[in-house]
């Protein structure tokens, strides 16, 4: 059964003809090259590296942008590609997610003209890959308390630190690194093979398996003092990164739950139990059916907003909090009771769902977790941060 | 060169059938309409030649509001320009009429060559394409596999029956009827619907004769289902079953 969409409300007319023609240039792309191989690569536990210069010619590597002749899509249309990346797999849209939001954002929004006249293009086209390392392994939640540190030697930055949970880690010939200076906290570019940069990649995952995870330590590591992002000042520039990162995972998550519940919904069609009726005919079943697209609905309709408010400037990144934790935790959801639905057939790699449901997981926990999302609402409407531990005193 | 592609707009018949209340035609606003899967290979063979030997492609198509999408997404593969003869009832044509309507297109492009695919999804008749060469009063091959251009001639190869290749040479203009598997067309790139926008659609009418076939109603077969308890040793049943799928049943060669 071809994917369609999932559109209860007619919500395809509140786009443009050009919007629906970059999505489903992106679902025959998905259909053709991703669905046919994603479950072998799966796995395997590889990320299918060969797709990166078909990506590349699409055009999907930093798509939202315009400098250097890049697309300069709409929020709209950037989020449908996430969508339907994240239909074909997590672990895709994360690839592109981390190329584009979170290695050629920085360098457009904080590089130097060399850096971005240097990368761009070659992000752009899938020639070179990037990673983006702020998290650690006694940092997660709390980054700004992260250990890794560069100092200055002469024309020079050292760098010390260990960077862990790094998408692309490992086949990156760029990593964008985030470390402690005496100026606060800064951004470096580091390229693969410096000397002192070593990776190794994270085994045993149960979850985004067609994605490169890996462990990036850094003993003495030198670069040139231009490898500096000279605009990135401070915690608050990795948070700008994530925030574009999250805006994708609102809508990529949806891609994820609207492929789960379409396989839910067509199988409880054709699976007969009891008096030979279909599932679907059961009312427990049409609830979990029900509630599924209920859902989903409403999170289109989230992210649809959302993509409104970011094109007028006006998305704050409270707004892209609620977009990610709602639309992540619907994915998971409706992803569970998928499963639920295709019985003993929902936990084989016959089916999609299992590995959309292992993988959303990683997209609960990652790009912020849906608690620390609920503490970013928090703080905002009530006015009090919520992070840290109640003080002693009472 | 002029190359001119024809294509039409289907039901995605694989997402979902759903019929008008005549029984008559599908719901056109039930059904997600996309390019008849052979006109895809037609437009990608027409980017090929034109990528090879230069020119213009053009790429046409008949039918409703709906169809500009098809032609948008052509441009965006790499068309240069598309016309949208308007018909509101396109479904309801046979082969006869579209023939004739294409006819009108072709005279207004005078193309070197004309490219589509060898049936649509949806009808099937497999027949516009070479009305309209007998029309034109040019050469025409359908079901082609394989096309290189040389000197001002077609060389093509044509599938047959059997698995057999046929290879002939035809002269130019001609009708060029591609089948799926041709060529791996390309995804339309952000740049190339980017691009798409600014390429033109030109809007023309022109004069359709009357039907001479008429759709009376479409309706799906009651399937019965009927088993056969094939008899014997394994030997000997696999043997009968192997002969039926091949013989009665078609299904394996
Ligand atoms: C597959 C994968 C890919 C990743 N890719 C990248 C990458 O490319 N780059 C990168 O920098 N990072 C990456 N990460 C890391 C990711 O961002 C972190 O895992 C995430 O920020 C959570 O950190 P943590 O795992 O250390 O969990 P912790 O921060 O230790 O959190 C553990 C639990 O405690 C909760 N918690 C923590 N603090 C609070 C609090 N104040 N109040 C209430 N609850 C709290 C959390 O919600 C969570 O449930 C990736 C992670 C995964 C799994």
């Amino acid at each position: 059964m071809k994917f369609t969409g999932v559109d209860f409300l007619g919500l395809d007319s509140e786009i443009t003809a050009e919007e629906r023609l970059i999505r489903d240039s992106v679902r025959e792309f998905v259909d053709r090259e991703v669905k046919p191989i994603i479950e072998d690569y799966h796995r395997q536990g590889k990320f299918p590296l060969h797709l990166t210069s078909k990506i590349g010619e699409l055009g999907l590597f930093g798509a939202p942008f315009k400098e250097y002749n890049l697309p300069g899509l709409s929020a709209t249309a950037y989020g449908l590609i996430m969508q339907e990346l994240e239909r074909g797999d997590s672990g895709l849209r994360s690839f592109v997610s981390v190329q584009s939001a979170l290695v050629m954002y920085p360098l457009l929004t904080f590089g130097s003209k060399e850096q971005k006249d240097y990368w761009i293009p070659k992000l752009a086209t899938g020639e070179a890959i990037g990673c983006f390392g702020l998290t650690e392994p006694g940092y997660g939640s709390n980054p700004g308390g992260m250990l890794t540190t560069a100092r200055r030697k002469g024309k020079k930055w050292v760098i010390n630190g260990t960077k862990q949970w790094i998408t692309n880690g490992s086949i990156a010939d760029i990593a964008v690194i985030w470390a402690k200076t005496e100026e606060g906290i800064r951004g470096f570019l580091v390229e693969k093979g410096t000397p002192g940069f070593t990776t190794r990649d994270q085994h045993g995952k149960f979850s985004l398996r067609a994605s490169i995870t890996s462990e990036l330590s850094f003993i003495d590591c030198e670069v040139p003092e231009e490898n500096m992002l000279p605009k990135a000042k401070g915690l608050k520039a990795p948070l700008m990164c994530l925030s574009q990162a999250r805006y994708g995972i609102a809508w990529g998550a949806l891609g994820a739950a609207m492929e789960c519940y379409q396989v839910a919904l067509e199988y409880a069609k054709t699976r007969h139990q009891f008096c030979n009726t279909p599932i679907a005919a059961h009312q427990l079943v049409q609830e979990k059916l029900v509630w599924m697209i209920t859902e989903i609905t409403k999170g289109q309709l989230l992210a649809l907003q959302l993509a409104r408010m970011k094109d007028k400037g006006r998305l704050a990144f409270y707004h892209i909090s609620m977009g990610k934790r709602n639309n992540v935790w619907v994915a998971r959801e409706v992803a569970k009771l998928a499963r639920e639905i295709l019985g003993a057939n929902g936990i084989v790699d016959d089916y999609p769902v299992i590995r959309h449901m292992l993988n959303i997981e990683s997209v609960y926990t990652y790009e912020g977790t849906h608690d620390i999302h609920t503490l970013i609402i928090g703080e905002h409407i009530t006015g009090f941060p919520a992070f840290n531990p109640p003080k002693e005193s009472c | 060169m002029k190359i001119l592609v024809f294509i039409k707009q289907v039901g995605d018949v694989e997402a979902r059938i759903v019929l008008r209340e005549d029984k008559k035609w599908i719901n056109l606003n039930e059904v997600p309409m996309k390019i008849n899967e052979n006109d895809q290979f037609a437009i990608e063979e027409a980017l090929r030649i034109k990528e090879k030997h230069g020119g213009e492609v053009t790429v046409a198509t008949i039918g409703g509001n709906k169809a500009t999408d098809a032609l948008r997404k052509a441009l965006a593969l790499g068309a240069d320009k598309a016309i949208h003869v308007e018909d509101n009832e396109w479904y309801i044509r046979d082969s006869y009429a579209l023939a004739k309507s294409m006819e009108q297109v072709v005279n207004r492009i005078e193309p070197d060559i004309i490219v589509t695919g060898s049936q649509s999804s949806d009808l099937g008749w497999g027949t516009t394409a070479t009305i309209l060469a007998s029309l034109l009063d040019i050469p025409h091959a359908w079901l082609v596999i394989g096309l290189q251009i040389e000197n001002g001639k077609a060389f093509i190869d044509r599938e047959m029956e059997a698995g057999m290749i046929e290879k002939s040479e035809i002269s130019l203009p001609a009708v060029i009827e591609v089948q799926a598997g041709i060529n791996t067309p390309r995804y339309a790139s952000l740049r190339g619907i980017m691009q798409a926008k600014k390429k033109p659609i030109e809007k023309i009418s022109v004069t359709i004769p009357d039907n001479r076939v008429e759709i009376l109603k479409i309706f799906e077969p009651k399937t019965t289902t009927q088993v056969e308890f094939l008899e014997g040793d394994p030997e000997t049943v696999a043997k009968t079953l192997i002969e039926k799928l091949r013989k009665e049943e078609r299904v394996i060669e």
